[in-house]
Formats: C-alpha cells, structure tokens, sequence
C-alpha cells in the first residue's frame, strides 16, 4: 500500500468537522476510519446507510426487550456502529442530510438505555445519567458553535471517543459485568471533562465580533 | 399597577451597540410638500433631523453624518452644527453614493444609515443596534404596516434575501424595509464596494430599464390608491344601505372585471390629495439612496437580519399635515409601555402567552428596577429548578406538588432573563448560552427528580426515551436549521446593476415590455384576488404571487398555511409542536395530580406525535424544495 490512504486517513481522523451536520453528529475515531475506509466505496447518501444500521438495532430491540444476551445486544450495537459509522464518510449535502444527526442520536440513546433495561434496576438510571450528560455535549456543540463563532474543541471528539467510541466502550463494561457501577462512573468522568471544557472555552473566549443569529424556530415550525 | 404602568420613564444608561458601529449616516434629501427638506418638517418644538439627531447621540453615536442638497443646506446647517455632525451636500444621488463611498473606504466600524425625516422610536432602533443577534441587517415589518409606498423585502430565515429600491423590484415580498440600515464593521468593505458600485452604474444617469422598474412602481402605488378609494366607495354604500335599513351584506359583489375597471377609473382620477402624495412618493424614491444601498448589500450575498419592529412607532411624513397627523397620533403612544411589552418574545407558544408572559414582563420590569441581571436571573432559573427537582425526587405527594409550583416559577423565570435582556437591552453572547443550556438542563433535572422519586426501573426507561425524544427533536431543529441557512446562503444573488431579484422576475419583465396580450390574463387573475381580498377587508397592497406550477407537496403545504387564517388554529397548531412552555405545563400538571409514570407517558405521547408533526411538515418542504447542496 502506498502512504496515501494512510495519510488521507490520518487527516480524516484529526481534522475538525467541515459542515454543521458533520459536527452534530460527534463522530468519533472509529466511525471516521470506517466512513474513510469504507464510506468512499459505496456510492449512496448517507441516511439510507444510517437507516439500515438503525432498523436492525430497532428491531433487535423490539424483538428481545430486556431479557437479550449480552451477545445479542453486542451484534445489535456492532450492526448500528458498522452502517452507521460508513455513513459518515458519505458526504452530507443530499436533501435529507438534516436527518442524520438525530438518527446517530437515537441509535446511541436507544442503545445505552437497552443495556441499562437489560442489566436492571439501577443500570436504567444509571443509562439516564450518560445520556444526560452526553445530552449537555450534543447541545453544547450547537450552542457553543451558534454563541461562541466556533464549535468545542476538536480534541474533545477524540477523548470523548464519539457516540461510536462510547457504544463499543459501554458494551465491553457490559460483557466485563461492570455495570451499573461503570456507567455512574462513565457519566461522572464524561461531565468533569465537558464541564471544564466549557468552563475553560468561556474563560478563554474573547467578546468579539462574531455575527450570530437568534434562531426562532428552534422550538420547530 | 395602573398608576405605575403609567410612571415616566427612567434614564437609561446607553446601551452597548453591537457590530461596532461608530458612525452614523443620516440621508435628508426627500422634498416635503412645499419645497423644503422632509427632515426640517416640524416635530415637538424642532424638526424630524433635530429628533433624530438626538436619538443618535442617545444611542452614543458621535461620528454623525447628514447627507443633503444644496437647496436644503440653508435650513439645515444649523441644527446640524449644533449637534456637531458632518454634513455633506451632494447634488443628486449618485453624488450621495460617492459621498457614502467615501466616509465607508476611510472607516473601520459600523455603519448605521437612516432616512432623516422617519419618526421611530429609540427603542425600535436599539432593537436593530444593540442585538448581538444581528451583525448587519435592517429595521424591518410586516409588508401591511409598511404603507402603501413602503420598499419591500423578502426573507428566508431571518435573512433578508431580496429587497427592493426605486429601481428594484422583489418577487414574494413578505415583509417592509423601514430606512434604517445597520452595517457591522466587518461589512463596512463590502458596504464601500456597493456604494461605489451603485455610484458607477448611476454616473452617467438612470438607465433606462432602472426606469421602467420605477414607472411600474408608481403605477402599482397609483392601482393601490384606486383600490383604497374602491373600497372606500364600497364600504359608503354599505353604511348607505345601513342608513336605509337594509343589511350591509346585500350589496352585491362586483365581478373581477368590472372591478378591475372601477378601480383603474378611481386609480386615474385620485383625489388632489392623493395625487400630491403621489407625486411627492415618487420623487422622494428618486432620492432614497438608503434603499438602493440596502438592495447593494443583498445582491452582494451579505448576511443581513431583520429587526422587527414590533409595536414601536414608525412614520415617514413627507408633508407638514402628515407631520401634525403622525405628531398626534404619537401623543397617544406611550414608549415605555410599548418597550415593556416589545420586550415579550412574539414567537412564543400558547401557554407562555396567556399563563407566563402576562405576569412576566413585571417581574422583568421589578428585575430592572432592583438592578439585577439577565444572567443572574437565569442562575435563579436553574436553582428554582434545582430545587423542583429536589422535590420532586422525595418522591411523595407533597414533593411533587411543591416541585410543580417551583418548576412553573423556574420557567418564569425562564421567561424573565431574556424579556428582562430584551427590555435593558443587556445582551450577552454568554448569557444567550446560559440560557439555552439552562433551559434544557432544568427539564432534564426534572426527568431526574421523577425518576428519583418514582424510584423504578420502568419510570428511568420512560424517562430516558423522552430525553432521547427531546434530545433527537431539537437535533432535528437544528441540522434542519443548519441546511435550510446553508442552502439560502449558497443562492447566488443577482447582480445589482439588474432590477428584478431572479430569473422569474427578469421573464415576467421581458413579459411586461412585450407580452401585451399576457397582461389581460395576469390582470384578471389579480382582480381576482384583489376581490376576494377587498371583500375579507385584509388585503394591503400585496403584489402579485408567483405564479410557479405546484408539486403536490407544495399544493399541501399551501392549504396547511391557508388554515393559519382560521382565528386560534394557529395556537392549535403551535401547541401540536409542543413547545417548551407547553411541555412545563404537562409536567407540573400531571406531576402534582398523577404520578410520575403518568406525567413522562403524557410527555412521550404528545412528544411523540409532535416529533411526527414537524417531520412530516419538514419532509414536505424537503420535497418541495428538491435541493442538493453544492459540495
């Protein structure tokens, strides 16, 4: 193999996302390699691949509820991160694009609070206080981009390991039986990282002069 | 209250102006009827230039410029050095434009141009200044309330993507452009190349097809005053039927061509009155160079906003009668009270209108008053909420009541922080992401407090699909957001030298200059409408829709907005996207009353049908629009 591809990968891997949409969806090491790698070699729009991968996650989940394996649920979320990560590398300008960071959001949810059902009791809060917190980091890279002129830190997509990194993470704490303990944990680290982040990101930030906009119709229209 | 209501307002320290703007160009060359300036028209004791000026050095605005012509100086010059400002006489307008081009060339800030005979409101004009949501943009409303002779714009988003001057026209015109431009300083090189772009293209006289543009703006004025006076005839022969007894209902309705015909007579034999204003419309276009700048700016692809101007006054009297007329009227208006209640979002759903925003504006009054800030007060939003959550975490009865109580007081003063910014015009970049932060994390701290208090394995599930609900609605908003600006902002504009706004307009021109034989059809079209319009009583000089042929999508979203005319449906509909307030409401209420597997079923059902609401409408409009973004 020559030194290209591994360069081009490379970049894909440390550069900060392009578009809006790329950056909602928090990718992570992982899903960029596999929509570097394989995104390019198949030539569809994106939320179909997202899609495939979310139906099969869907109905595992529909079908298994919360008595599935730990087997089980780790092929569901492999499924999801494969179809869902070779999305990424499409590239997000087709008409439905918009869609795409909330289906990530709902396959990276969704999974969290199936294994939280299927582990029991105090895993489902346990589930409640990851998605939580990661629902302060998928806010804050709108927000932050919207008041600030500028999204969070690009290194923050790589420690965070992106909603990819995280679902192989949290399903390997599955299969080594450390839940519930390890999501509390997992949701306590992620909040003191993002937390000084931002706190660090304000403390930096000059009032310059950057043109936002008020947008009214968030509340949808 | 009411005495208080009625409490002369307080000095206000100046406010902060956003976008770096240093100096202020002031436009005074429209003519008033007897030959002087417009801007020397009497007001309060001194003239319209004098008020305006002062509002300028309100706003901390000391590098003013007054831009006239030689036969107004004499008037002029006085006030003008009284106030210290620079003033610039310029024989016409392309030697205004060269003027502007000049001041901007030699400038690092901001810019603000106004025409110096309008009458507005200081607080109309902090609302354009001051907002850090708006860089560059435009004191704007709504296309009825900008008169019969108001320049017209068309907006996307908040964006102003077309607007019109003497010489440009705007296909779909949705809103009116008030002449007020701000320019924030990192468009003041992009301002400089318009102006000097317009100075070139007017160096050697108006072309001629900027003309026609013009000829067919004065007709579309002149068929407007016809149709006032139309329905002015028609309405004394419903009170005449009145008067006999009869019903007002039996006259009988024209038909469109024999209203188009009445209308054409009137329009062609207006009164005196009507004519000189006419006239004197016409002539004060010629002059409007703010227009012409602002149409300079769009065609440029530079990012302009649109400050509404809400309930604050605005007037453009080109006559002393006019001038006594809008004098009176705004003896009756009382600003503090309008800057209040400005103050209150006017995009809010059902439940802050009529249950938070009729008591909130007091507390942020009370706020202001005591001296606190919009930021403090989104701190004690969250602690209130803090606290709801708490109480809602002890998981009895008595908890989840007072919970509710606290949780409704939090999203007051939800409400309070950016209607008490609004209000002291104390915005922050900062406490714009407070409040957005603050606002989701309050909700999420009371899904965890039920689902503390519940203190079941099911309740935590519910609780996190309904995050995941919420959480994957507004992505939707957002990324729906994200594209819809993108695709506005990659439209390339047309250049300014041509007077439509696209490719459409530049067809239905060709068609006017040699489709005669079309016209007849588009007229009876417009009659049409035109009758349909005067019967309802609502129309206000709408021009002519585009006519596109219709996708069945298009055709759908069409009769969706049809039902906003239906009175209250469009709270119906707004409740139906559920809307942060509606969705406080639903957690309070069935918290204090049910239980908290009750309170997240209700959440995820109409959450739920929300959620397929706006997909669907967005799915449509996705359709309908058919765009692919250019990598």
């Amino acid at each position: 193999m020559s030194a290209a591809p591994g360069i081009a990968i490379g970049d894909r891997l440390a550069r900060a996302p392009r578009t809006p949409l790329e950056s909602y969806r928090d990718d992570g090491p992982l899903a960029r390699l596999l929509g570097t790698a394989v995104g390019r070699l198949v030539p569809v729009p994106p939320l179909p691949l997202a899609l495939v991968g979310l139906a099969g996650l869907l109905i595992a989940i529909a079908v298994e509820g919360d008595g599935a394996s730990n087997g089980t649920v780790a092929a569901a979320i492999a499924w999801f991160v494969l179809w869902a990560g070779i999305s990424s590398g499409r590239p997000h300008i087709d008409r439905f694009a918009w869609a795409l960071p909330g289906a990530v959001r709902v396959g990276e949810y969704g999974s969290l609070i199936w294994i939280g059902a299927n582990v029991g009791e105090s895993s489902s809060a346990g589930a409640f206080a990851l998605i939580a917190v990661l629902a302060f980091r998928h806010y804050d890279l709108v927000y932050r981009a919207r008041f600030q002129g500028k999204p969070p830190a690009a290194l923050l997509d790589v420690v965070l390991g992106g909603w990819d990194g995280r679902l192989v993470f949290v399903t390997l704490l599955l299969v080594a039986d450390a839940l519930p303990a390890a999501l509390f944990a997992l949701a306590g680290i992620l909040a003191v990282v993002l937390v000084t982040e931002c706190v660090a990101s304000w403390a930096r930030h000059s009032a310059g002069p950057v043109s936002i906009y008020e947008d009214e119709e968030d509340e949808g229209d | 209250m009411a005495t208080e209501l009625q409490s002369p307002p307080q000095r206000r320290p100046p406010v902060q102006l956003s976008g770096n703007v240093t100096t202020a160009v002031l436009v005074a060359t429209a003519a008033a009827d007897d030959g002087g300036p417009a801007a020397a028209l009497p007001w309060d004791g001194g003239t319209l230039l004098e008020r305006l000026l002062q509002q300028m050095a309100e706003l901390g605005l000391e590098d003013v410029h007054v831009v006239t012509r030689p036969q107004f100086e004499e008037v002029l010059r006085p006030a003008i050095d009284r106030a210290g400002a620079a003033v610039h006489v310029c024989a016409g307008p392309t030697e205004d434009l060269a003027a502007i081009a000049d001041l901007a060339d030699g400038t690092t800030g901001g810019f603000v141009v106004a025409l110096a005979d309008a009458v507005v409101d200081l607080g109309a004009l902090e609302g354009l200044l001051a907002s850090p949501g708006i860089a560059t943009g435009v004191l704007g409303t709504g296309i009825a309330a900008g008169g019969t002779f108001g320049m017209r714009g068309r907006l996307a988003r908040g964006r102003l993507v077309s607007a019109s001057s003497a010489y440009h026209s705007v296909s779909g015109p949705r809103m009116s452009f008030l002449g007020v431009l701000k320019v924030a300083a990192g468009d003041t090189p992009a301002f400089a190349e318009a102006a000097a772009e317009l100075r070139d293209l007017t160096a050697d006289g108006i072309p001629e097809h900027w003309q026609k543009e013009l000829q067919h703006k004065t007709e579309q004025w002149r068929m407007a005053l016809g149709r006032a006076a139309l329905k002015a005839e028609r309405r004394d022969a419903r009170d005449a039927l009145e008067a006999a007894g009869r019903g007002r209902d039996e006259l009988p309705p024209m038909e469109p061509e024999a209203y188009a015909r009445r209308k054409r007579e009137l329009a062609h034999s207006l009164p005196p009155d009507d004519e000189a204003e006419l006239a004197l419309r016409y002539e004060a276009a010629k002059q409007d160079v703010v227009s012409l700048l602002l149409v300079g700016l769009v065609r440029r692809g530079v990012h302009m906003g649109n400050s509404g101007i809400r309930r604050f006054f605005y007037a453009r009297p080109l006559s002393r009668a006019a001038a006594a007329e809008v004098a009176a009227s705004m003896a009756e208006h009382d600003e503090e009270r309008v800057r209040l209640n400005s103050a209150v979002k006017g995009t809010d759903g059902f439940f802050t209108t009529f249950f938070v925003s009729t008591w909130s504006r007091y507390v942020a009054r009370w706020a202001a008053r005591i001296g606190l800030s919009p930021n403090q007060v989104t701190v004690i939003a969250l602690c209130v909420g803090t606290c709801a959550g708490v109480a809602f975490a002890t998981g009895e009865r008595a908890g989840y009541i007072a919970g509710a109580v606290l949780l409704y007081l939090s999203f007051v003063f939800d409400c309070v922080d950016g209607q008490l910014a609004r209000y002291t015009r104390r915005y922050s970049k900062f406490g714009a992401y407070l409040d957005s932060v603050f606002d989701r994390a309050k909700e999420y701290i009371a899904f965890a407090g039920l689902g503390i208090g519940a203190s079941s394995s099911e309740v935590w599930i519910l609780a996190g699909a309904m995050l995941t609900l919420q959480t994957v609605r507004h992505s939707f908003d957002f990324s729906y957001g994200a594209t819809d600006r993108q695709a506005i902002a990659e439209t390339p504009q047309p250049p300014a030298a041509q007077p439509p706004d696209d490719a459409l307009g530049r067809a239905r021109m060709k068609s006017r200059d040699t489709l005669e034989p079309n016209l007849g059809l588009l007229d009876r079209a417009a009659s049409a409408a035109e009758l349909r319009e005067a019967e309802d009583d609502e129309s206000n000089g709408k021009e002519t829709e585009r006519a596109v042929p219709k996708s069945l999508p298009r055709r759908i979203l069409a009769s969706w907005r049809v039902l906003d005319r239906i009175p209250g449906l469009i709270w119906l509909k707004k409740m139906a996207a559920f809307p942060i307030g509606e969705r406080f409401a639903v957690i309070c209420v069935t918290a204090a009353l049910f239980t908290p597997r009750t309170t997240f079923i209700v959440l995820l059902a109409w959450g739920g049908f929300a959620l397929l609401y706006t997909s669907t409408g967005r799915t449509l409009r996705t359709l309908a629009k058919w765009r692919s973004l250019p990598r």
